[in-house]
């Protein structure tokens, strides 16, 4: 019943055995110990469980482990170390952009595909994007302050600038 | 962002501060940006064998259980244990709901059965292998029906036989209690009143939707005991229920606190831990609980939906002179229900002066989902109406609504209408700074197109229960570095950040210096929770002390080697300063020692850290009695929150936008500014919600709307750009709270919803009364509006053309 499936979690090869029922987020936390991406919902409303696959951000509740066979993801984990911080990482953390951090591993995840994608994305980008992300304590103010300065912060290190 | 000069000459007065009152970054962040911050349901890869727990749900909102057989579900292989009502303890805690029904459920949703087995799936099987009929009963979900004498059922037969219920009305077997405040004399107010308003408010049930679900692993442990790692408050009062319910010696419980992704009241009652202990014990094994998200909608706690019936006079010069209030707040199927209003009533009597106040509030059970704590504990509800009743009672005087508020608005030293003196209160300050910066007084620029524009203000206080008793322990290693313990909760508030913050300060340390253990009965010292937003009143109060006490012991122990006076003595990161100037490294205050010395003489010994302890309780409440409802101290002190807006209204959809938000609040002083203006954001966002998004939805008695994509709660789209919103501080420093905090999380909530109602009606002409503010009932609204007078729709027309 179970299948072998293969992908690539965090640049590294990953080969797992699961059940075909099995969520992608499930198979990244009880698998391969990524705990990071978590469960706030039933149905994909939340986005506590962005992850980004293939490029794209995406909820891991909804995808079902087979469906990823092949593909690249990227989780929380494999985004920036505590000596490397990703930009966004440290933009959220200087701009009190987490509370109680549940929402914060997607939220910022699903940050880092939007500006992959659309390096000057405005607030207005960042709020119509981000709306299937959603955090019950912070109001979002704070997280689009800190969305906003790491754009700025990768614009300036994109053209060369410290 | 900036903020008010108010702060500003409360900085200066404590410009010797280095890390208290500054904006350092939380303590858990980093953690929690790399994904490494752990949480309950994270750690569930620690325990092998793991079981899992599913739970069988009444599906009528009243039913007597006709049959309930488990054996199909008991014989599926993986299944561990299967458990009913009859397996549950006797014992009802009004903190812990009843684990499961028992002969009937009194709410569609209530646990009917529970099983643990070895996966997720083989639970759900067996719990659809479970044979239960059920006999429909009559239900009732309407608070004003269930008070009546005979009401068309009883919720919670028991109702009335459980100690400690506050005013019990035998004839009217759903109300749980009863609270009375009649100060001055009712019939001469309104005697001598020119004008009199009367009016009928209401709020919905709500849910609190913390990201996180309720979540407990238990361990049964080799000794008979369990360990229980938990995502609900208290860890300290979670093993006592567990000790108490399951007779487990204290000794042997232990309960443990990760981090919490967010409670905002609903994990202060213990949903999950009772029977997920019940598991543990009967598999012997380590099982855990997990609610679903539809599972924290039927069966989680929910916010007071609470009716509010209001009467106000006045003078012709705006003067308050007598308000009579009936407030029925709404348990729902609550078991073991304590509730009297009079947490809700509060709201009504710390802002306003009002000479004459008669007051009955009453606490009901219902057959809908259960009630608990929720932000700002039912003040919210209340404020709503008394906030929306002085709008309209400016509206009627022709007063300007800021006037009005300022004119009757309580002064520090005076006597609220309990009989309290006010010693902090920040309040108009807060309403003042508010209306100036959403410009009040300029009418809102129209655009063409269906979208109107409007302004609103208002302004509250959030009371303080003087409960709780918080310990702190503070452990100073012979490198300077410090150990905070300490078990009330981080929902999120940061609250890690705070206590870091103090000990940092009272040790003149870098906050990096500084480590925090927090939530573990084992290690931490005893704490009650995290409510009411006290715990950098409490337990950075008790930490204060215990900072002090262990600086004591070492600047005693320096004063011996230095042979100097301790009052000329200071401990400065690590250095011993005597008058000043560096005299002693804090580590040579720390004998070496081997074999060859004496180990077990007195004085510091390396490796062995000084200890510290503090305990802080605030002094109690002065009983009040129970036929007038006065005391000199019903509460502790209060936070104040005012809030303004612009929003849109669109007359051809009824939906409204929240264009701009102005907060202020007195929080006594903000220890981590930045953190301060996270409440007050996030306490706008979620009273949007509460406003205008979010109700419980029942068809045939049952919730249905219960899912995220159902239960709508605000996104990124709801709330105002960022340039939009402006946060400022107006503190009032509270005598006895560190550097003068009080608190703020739930006042940030309380003032949203009345503000955006004034702002609603300032656009369209039409008065809502009932939450939320959906488009459906704007447009109802404005329909009758203009059926009622045929020029009522006009009122924003006319007032286009006037700008």
């Amino acid at each position: 019943m179970k299948q072998k499936i293969q992908f690539e979690v965090n640049g590294r090869s990953e080969e797992v055995y699961v059940e075909p029922w099995k969520t992608l987020l499930e198979v990244l936390r009880e698998d391969l110990g990524l705990t990071g991406a978590k469960q706030g919902c039933d149905d994909g409303n939340c986005g506590a469980c962005t992850v980004i696959v293939d490029g794209r951000a995406i909820k891991s509740c909804l995808v079902l482990a087979p469906q990823a066979r092949g593909k690249k993801i990227l989780t929380i984990e494999g985004l920036g170390s505590e000596e490397h911080l990703h930009p966004l990482q440290k933009a959220f953390i200087d701009h009190f952009a987490v509370q109680c951090g549940y929402c914060t591993p997607g939220m910022i995840l699903a940050a880092k595909a939007l500006l992959d994608e659309n390096p000057e994305a405005t607030e207005e980008d960042i709020r119509e994007n981000l709306h299937g992300n959603i955090c019950r304590c912070t109001g979002y103010a704070k997280i689009v302050e800190a969305i906003e300065a790491a754009r700025d912060d990768l614009l300036k290190k994109r053209m060369g600038k410290p | 962002m900036n903020h008010g000069a108010n702060r500003s000459s409360s900085e200066s007065s404590c410009s010797s501060l280095k890390v208290v009152g500054k904006s350092v970054p939380r303590v858990d962040a980093l953690d929690k940006v790399l994904g490494r911050a752990r949480f309950t349901a994270d750690l569930r890869r620690n325990f092998p064998g793991l079981l899992s727990i599913r739970t069988l749900r009444s599906p009528y909102a009243h039913a007597r259980i006709v049959k309930l057989d488990t054996s199909k579900a008991e014989r599926l292989p993986g299944v561990r244990a299967v458990v009913t009502g009859k397996d549950c303890p006797e014992k009802i805690h009004s903190r812990a709901p009843r684990i499961l029904a028992l002969d009937k459920a009194i709410w569609a949703g209530e646990g009917v059965a529970a099983v643990a087995a070895e996966t997720p799936e083989i639970a759900e099987e067996a719990i659809a292998r479970i044979d239960v009929v059920y006999e429909e009963l009559p239900y009732v979900l309407d608070p004003e029906e269930a008070m009546k004498p005979n009401p068309p059922a009883v919720v919670d037969p028991k109702l009335g036989q459980y100690p400690a219920g506050p005013l019990f009305t035998p004839e009217a077997p759903n109300i749980s209690g009863h609270y009375k405040l009649r100060a001055g004399d009712i019939a001469k107010g309104f005697a001598e009143s020119d004008v009199i308003l009367e009016n009928r408010f209401s709020t919905c049930r709500i849910s609190h939707s913390q990201l996180e679900p309720a979540s407990c692993i238990a361990r049964y442990e080799p000794d008979g005991g369990v360990t229980l790692w938990t995502n609900g408050q208290g860890v300290y009062v979670i093993k006592g229920i567990i000790s108490d319910l399951f007779d487990l010696p204290m000794a042997k419980v232990r309960v443990i606190n990760p981090y919490q992704g967010g409670s905002f009241g609903s994990r202060l009652r213990h949903y999950v831990e009772p029977l997920a202990t019940l598991l543990a014990l009967r598999t012997k094994g380590t099982v855990d609980l997990t609610f679903s998200r539809e599972e924290m909608y039927l069966a989680a706690s929910t916010r007071l939906p609470v009716i509010v019936y209001i009467k106000t006079g006045a003078k012709r010069d705006g003067t308050l002179l007598a308000q009579e209030m009936k407030i029925i707040v709404d348990n729902g199927a609550s078991y073991a229900a304590v509730q009297d209003g009079r947490l809700a009533a509060s709201g009504a009597v710390c802002v306003y002066r009002i000479p004459n106040f008669f007051l009955d509030s009453y606490g009901v059970n219902t057959n809908t989902p259960w009630a608990g704590a929720y932000r700002g504990l039912g003040t919210t509800q209340v404020v709503w109406a008394v906030e929306s009743q002085m709008d309209m009672l400016a509206e009627k005087l022709g007063m300007d609504p800021v006037e009005l508020r300022r004119k009757n608005v309580l002064r520090k030293g005076e006597k609220n209408a309990y009989g309290e003196v006010i010693q902090s209160i920040g309040v108009m300050q807060c309403l003042e700074r508010v209306a100036e910066e959403i410009q009040l007084h300029t009418p809102p620029i129209q655009e063409p197109g269906p979208w109107r524009r409007g302004k609103g203000v208002a302004m509250a206080g959030k009371q303080n229960t003087p409960r709780g008793r918080s310990e702190a322990e503070v452990l100073v290693h012979e490198d300077a570095t410090v150990e905070v313990r300490y078990s009330a909760d981080e929902q999120g508030m940061g609250s890690e950040t705070v206590m870091a913050q103090i000990a940092a300060e009272e040790f003149s340390l870098p906050i990096e210096k500084v480590r925090i253990r927090r939530g573990d009965t084992e290690r931490t010292p005893y704490d009650t929770f995290s409510a009411s937003s006290f715990t950098t009143y409490n337990t950075g109060n008790a930490l204060r002390r215990a900072c002090r006490d262990a600086i004591r012991q070492i600047l005693e122990a320096a004063s011996q080697k230095l042979e100097a006076k301790v009052e000329d003595l200071r401990l400065v990161d690590g250095q011993i300063m005597v008058r000043g100037s560096p005299a002693l490294p804090l580590g040579d205050l720390f004998a070496p020692f081997s074999m060859f010395t004496d180990q077990g003489a007195g004085g510091f010994k390396k490796g062995s850290p000084v200890r510290g302890h503090g305990v802080f309780a605030p002094a109690p409440a002065v009983p009040w009695d129970p036929e007038t409802g006065l005391t000199p101290r019903m509460w502790n002190w209060f936070q104040y929150n005012a809030c303004g807006v612009e929003v849109a209204v669109n007359v051809e959809t009824g939906e409204i936008r929240i264009l701009r938000g102005v907060l202020a609040a007195d929080m006594g002083f903000p220890i981590n500014p930045k953190m301060c203006e996270g409440q007050m954001e996030g306490g706008f966002g979620m009273a949007i919600g509460a406003t205008i998004l979010e109700e419980y939805i029942y068809r045939n008695g049952v919730m249905i709307n219960r899912s995220f994509g159902n239960y709508r709660i605000p996104t990124f789209r709801q709330l105002p750009p960022r340039s939009h919103l402006k946060t400022f501080f107006a503190p009032d420093p509270l005598p006895d709270g560190p550097w003068g905090a009080k608190g703020i999380g739930e006042a940030t909530m309380i003032t949203v919803a009345p503000a955006i109602a004034s702002a609603v009606y300032n656009a369209v002409g039409v008065r809502l009364r009932d939450l939320p503010l959906s488009p459906e009932r704007v447009l109802r609204a404005l329909a009758q509006k203009q059926s009622e007078s045929p020029s009522a729709g006009r009122r924003a027309t006319e007032e286009d053309s006037n700008r």
